[in-house]
């Protein structure tokens, strides 16, 4: 891990986000225990680094397209913790007014152009936000979120074709947790390394690990750099790994037919718990300095849930709103 | 006034449009060095450019999906799917995505997408080129329907499409596109759920989408003669749905023939003939008829064709069997 | 499976009826429940249904042939079912020979397979005068007409009556498209309606327009030259002596000629009866009339004189504890007599509840058999006419019919509170009864009128 490079307040700033990723996961699976959250939730927790490292890099004004698994790139972006959780227990002072939930969560005042129930969904419309982008010589960019999964979709070929025929500035960042619900990636297709896709369409392909929030940065901010100086798109495969399974209540007992330690092997490399380690072990920090963080995050985060619980319902009224403009 | 073409109609709709608002950028298959499958295109790469008109690879999902980002980032898109039976290879990016968004959204956002796509069978195109998919799409809450009859009217409706907030599916006959029709010099945008009666009658209502409104008046013609006075509605929009003025024309004539080129099953018909029990039961003076295409899939054949299409001829007959 | 349709019997008097309208025709597939054929009672015409489901192999009488109750008409059977010896059963019934050169329907192939395969239209299908549209009825209820009564032919979706059959119908018979009190005041001016212009709706005859009509001088001319009898009398309209006239009649002169009449009148000073209908009135919401106190009055003496509330049945004579009393009302078809039953323990406002509900039917023709049989005594009263005294003929198998006129002010003697004798106005009204002297003698008649008279002087008894 490269912490020698950064500064203190920037790696502290990345700590500061990922630890409340974690927080607000392990609140939102708190409310599914509790049966105060309806649906699904798909956790984040465990591929913090991605949207952390990838979001660093980005400016206020660029794009993101999220996913089911979106909380992450939501707080990666700045968006309200107060919305987000009010949107996850349907509340009407959730972003969505409780339209859309835990996997739809929209936030188009910090470039978020939406979370996506279909995999692969979001792809194409990052893409058309580039597009937008590249015609009207605006200088942004669009990060596009999938997973494995969604690099098995069409929606994800002909979305890297065409941004490769006409240099779009779009990033396409992979996050490869190894798993579509119970399926691994590696039994469903034969391609060790999605980013090797890449060749295909004559653009850069790129492996990073994951759970390094340096190396995802790098990453990120190489092809960023890349796409917002006309050069085009880049395929960017993160290798990560879910704590939970595919949802709360996936009991996740496939991820033993490969190795009973799978998991665990996984959780020693925590992005979160790694970065702290390094940091303390080359004095880049303080254990205050993390516990100051510790405690204003459990603040904000309880402040969300109370938000959240107060919240009131949308009036059923609201059903027929918002349908057309 | 002046005489051009259905496909030309299309043409100055965009042209006009691009004109006026730079946002606008066209997407689509053959749309730009040829001028579009169906010339609905001609000449616009050369006055717009290569970013406004754009020829896309065989990526109808992709596409469509860029289209619905291009919308939501403040551009307003204009996609041009060759043949409506290419709506299904981008369904979820019209159905799931464009048509949902600003609901699932709270309504922080607007999808102000076009996509043209030609409908109707008569070319011997089989069944994955000739089908009508203005019925199916209009189950879907959030997409606007959008079914011109005349050049004149595709010219005025498309504009509307084109300034319109919502993600609209407008249907070109492709039976109409070289046919020649009068225009006006200048065609203003026609408003949305805004049923046209085109012709007054009094024995029998016909509301008609897309080319049967033209049959539909030419049936009605002949019918004149016969001394049977057939009402005609030209339905514009299925979505939004104007019955009112069906529901008031049906007062009149007591009798009502829904003529739409999709496949009968859960149609346009079985949704307007719904309503009209609903609205006017006690005004119906026989039960509802329906002109559409059979629920079998469009065959290649001239000889198993052209049977199954709505045709003039079907529809008097229909009227004749309701009137008589 | 075969089945032997009859001439029901539809109602106590119903001797015979008459076939109205076959809905099928040999050969035509049926369905239970659907409609088989009309039949004219004494008072209506009644659809029958098919009690089973089958084919119409075989019709042994046409439409317009009366027929005695309980013979057979029709067999419903199988498509390909034997039923010669059911055929030979029914022409031996019917006292005639069958016909050799008449071989059963076979079915219809085409009905048959159609029914088969759509019983629900098939079901549904009929010479119309059940189906009708939405607008059809719409129309028909906006210009007066009764579809179930009126003779349209459906032209429309599967024979249906459309609006344009309606607005035939309307056309070709004028004499509808009249509100029911211009019809009835038509009537009793002798006008005919169909000359009367109508400025209702779609041409409809309004009261106001047969006042207009009355007043105007050709109406009182009679200028129409009509055809000229034998001996010169000239003609004004010749009317077919059948129906619901015909069963009047025959009813009628039945009654007059078997029972040996007798009558017994009685004058009925109203004066503390038209205070007390006044008070009931103001009380309560349901308008009383005079025929409701009266009907109390009549049910009262009846359980008193139960002798009377009786029938000579064959060689019997059968006295009745229920009291179902029929009030004669003169409905457009003609006189037709609904029955309130088991009337005995109701009160003057349930009377007169039940009395208006059914009084409304009549004129609406809408009266179902079971509403206009079952009499045990018949109320008929012209009061309103002005009539100052009539008989009746009794209602058979009944014994008794009160005749009731009107009420006029008449001078009579009373005797004042001094008991001094003098002279008086008073509202009298003169009563009738009528009785069946096989069965009730003239004493006991006496005994009646004098209690109706004494309840109706002294009306306070009707309420204890």
């Amino acid at each position: 891990m490269n912490v020698k490079t950064y500064s203190k307040d920037q790696l502290l700033a990345w700590y500061e986000t990922m630890y409340k990723m974690r927080r607000f996961e392990e609140e939102v699976f708190e409310f599914y225990k509790q049966g105060l959250m309806p649906g699904l939730a798909h956790l984040y927790m465990g591929e913090e680094a991605v949207a952390t490292g990838v979001c660093a890099a980005l400016n206020d004004s660029d794009f993101i397209g999220s996913t089911h698994r979106g909380h992450g790139h939501l707080i990666a972006r700045g968006a309200d913790i107060k919305r987000m959780m009010a949107e996850i227990l349907g509340k009407v002072d959730g972003y969505c007014r409780g339209k859309g939930g835990s996997m739809h969560i929209m936030a188009m005042d910090k470039g978020i152009l939406g979370a996506n129930g279909i995999v692969g969904g979001g792809i194409p419309i990052a893409t058309g936000a580039a597009y937008m982008a590249k015609y009207k010589k605006t200088g942004q960019v669009a990060v596009s979120f999938f997973g494995d999964g969604a690099s098995n979709e069409g929606t994800f070929h002909e979305s890297i074709n065409m941004a490769a025929a006409w240099d779009l500035p779009v990033i396409y960042v992979l996050e490869n947790n190894l798993y579509g619900i119970s399926v691994d990636i590696r039994d469903v297709t034969n391609t060790p390394n999605l980013a090797d896709r890449a060749i295909g369409y004559g653009i850069p392909g790129v492996i990073v690990d994951g759970m390094d929030v340096t190396e995802v940065y790098e990453a990120a901010k190489a092809a960023i750099e890349r796409a917002r100086s006309g050069a085009g798109p880049t395929l960017i495969e993160c290798k990560t790994y879910r704590w939970q399974g595919h949802h709360v209540g996936d009991p996740a007992t496939y991820r033993k037919r490969k190795s009973e330690t799978e998991k665990e092997d996984w959780m020693a490399k925590c992005p979160i718990d790694c970065l702290k380690a390094e940091m303390l072990s080359t004095k880049k920090a303080k254990a205050s300095d993390f516990e100051a963080i510790e405690t204003a995050v459990n603040k904000e985060i309880e402040e969300s849930v109370n938000f959240a619980k107060e919240s009131p319902y949308p009036d059923v009224s609201e059903v027929f709103h918002d349908i057309y403009v | 006034m002046k005489e051009i073409t259905y496909a030309q109609a299309i043409c100055e709709a965009l042209d006009e449009e691009m004109e006026r608002d730079e946002n606008i950028v066209l997407l689509g298959e053959d749309i730009s060095f040829i001028g579009g499958n169906f010339k609905t295109s001609v000449g616009l790469l050369e006055k717009y450019g290569d970013m406004r008109v754009k020829d896309t690879p065989i990526s109808e999902a992709g596409f469509v999906g860029m289209g619905v980002g291009m919308a939501l980032t403040g551009l307003r898109p204009v996609i041009e799917l060759m043949f409506s039976d290419f709506l299904l290879v981008a369904a979820d990016q019209v159905i799931n995505q464009a048509a949902k968004i600003r609901y699932m959204s709270g309504g922080q956002v607007n999808v102000p997408m076009v996509i043209r796509a030609p409908i109707g069978a008569g070319r011997s195109s089989a069944a994955q080129h000739s089908q009508s998919m203005q019925a199916m799409v209009s189950q879907f809450p959030g997409l606007i329907v959008v079914v011109p009859s005349t050049a004149q009217e595709a010219k005025g409706l498309l504009k509307t499409a084109i300034r319109d907030n919502n993600p609209v599916l407008f249907f070109e006959h492709k039976m109409e596109y070289n046919k020649k029709f009068l225009v006006d010099d200048v065609v203003e945008p026609i408003p949305f759920g805004k049923a046209n009666v085109v012709r007054e009658g009094k024995d029998i209502t016909i509301v008609a989408t897309s080319s049967l409104v033209m049959k539909s008046q030419e049936a009605a013609e002949k019918l004149e003669k016969e001394g049977i006075s057939v009402e005609v509605i030209d339905l514009r929009t299925i979505v939004p749905l104007d019955i009112d003025t069906v529901v008031e024309s049906v007062k009149k004539t007591g009798k009502l023939i829904v003529a739409d080129e999709a496949h009968e099953r859960c149609g346009v018909g079985a949704e307007i003939g719904f309503q009209i029990m609903e609205k006017a039961f006690y005004y119906l003076d026989a039960p509802v008829g329906r002109v559409n295409t059979p629920n079998v899939p469009l065959p290649f054949s001239p000889a198993l064709e052209f049977p199954i299409i709505p045709s003039v001829d079907r529809i008097y007959k229909k009227v004749v069997e309701m009137v008589k | 499976m075969a089945e032997l349709i009859i001439m029901p019997k539809l109602g106590f008097n119903m001797n015979e009826g008459k076939l109205v309208k076959w809905y099928k025709s040999e050969g035509d597939a049926v369905k239970k429940g659907e409609p088989l054929f009309s039949v004219e009672t004494d008072k209506t015409n009644i659809d029958i249904e098919a009690t089973c489901d089958g084919y119409v192999r075989k019709l042994f009488i046409d439409e317009g042939d009366k027929l005695a109750v309980t013979l057979p008409i029709a067999i419903v059977a199988g498509k390909e079912e034997n039923i010669d010896a059911l055929i030979a059963d029914a022409y031996a019934q019917l006292g005639k020979e069958a016909p050799a050169e008449e071989p059963a329907a076979v079915a219809k192939e085409s009905t048959a397979e159609k029914a088969a395969v759509v019983t629900v239209a098939t079901a549904e299908k009929g010479p119309g005068r059940h189906i009708a549209t939405p607008r059809a009825r719409r129309v028909a209820e906006e210009m007066g007409i009764d579809l179930a009564s009126a003779d349209i032919v459906g032209t429309g979706f599967e024979g249906g009556i459309c609006e344009k059959d309606v607005l035939q119908y309307a056309a070709s018979a004028p004499k509808v498209r009249a509100t029911p009190l211009a019809k009835k005041m038509a009537e009793s001016a002798g006008v005919d309606i169909s000359s009367v212009a109508g400025t209702g709706v779609a041409g409809k005859v309004m009261k106001k327009d047969v006042e207009g009509a009355l007043a105007s001088p050709e109406a009182a001319a009679g200028t129409t030259v009509g055809e000229l009898t034998q001996d010169g009398k000239e003609i004004l309209e010749k009317v077919p002596y059948a129906g619901v006239r015909r069963i009047i009649g025959e009813r009628l002169s039945s009654s007059m000629f078997s029972a040996p009449h007798v009558f017994f009148t009685q004058k009925v000073n109203l004066e503390k009866l038209l205070e007390l209908r006044k008070q009931v009135n103001e009380s309560q919401d349901k308008k009383t009339s005079v025929t409701d106190y009266i009907a109390k009055a009549v049910i009262l003496t009846l359980q008193k004189y139960p002798d009377i509330n009786a029938s000579l049945v064959g060689d019997t004579i059968e006295k009745y504890k229920s009291v179902n009393l029929g009030i004669a009302v003169a409905a457009p078809s003609g006189l037709i007599v609904p029955v309130i039953k088991n009337s005995q323990n109701m009160s003057v406002v349930e009377i007169s509840e039940a009395a208006s509900d059914l009084i409304e039917k009549a004129r609406e023709g809408k009266l179902t058999p079971d509403e206009y049989s079952g009499g045990t005594f018949t109320i008929s009263n012209l009061g309103m006419f002005g009539i100052y005294q009539f008989t009746a003929i009794i209602n058979p198998p009944e014994s008794g019919i009160l005749a009731v006129s009107a009420a006029k002010d008449e001078p009579v003697v009373v005797t004042n509170e001094k008991g001094e004798k003098e002279i008086a106005i008073k509202p009298m009204m003169n009563i009738t009864l009528s009785v069946d002297h096989r069965v009730i003698d003239g004493l006991l008649a006496a005994q009646a009128v004098a209690e109706i008279k004494a309840l109706l002087e002294q009306p306070v008894r009707l309420f204890l």
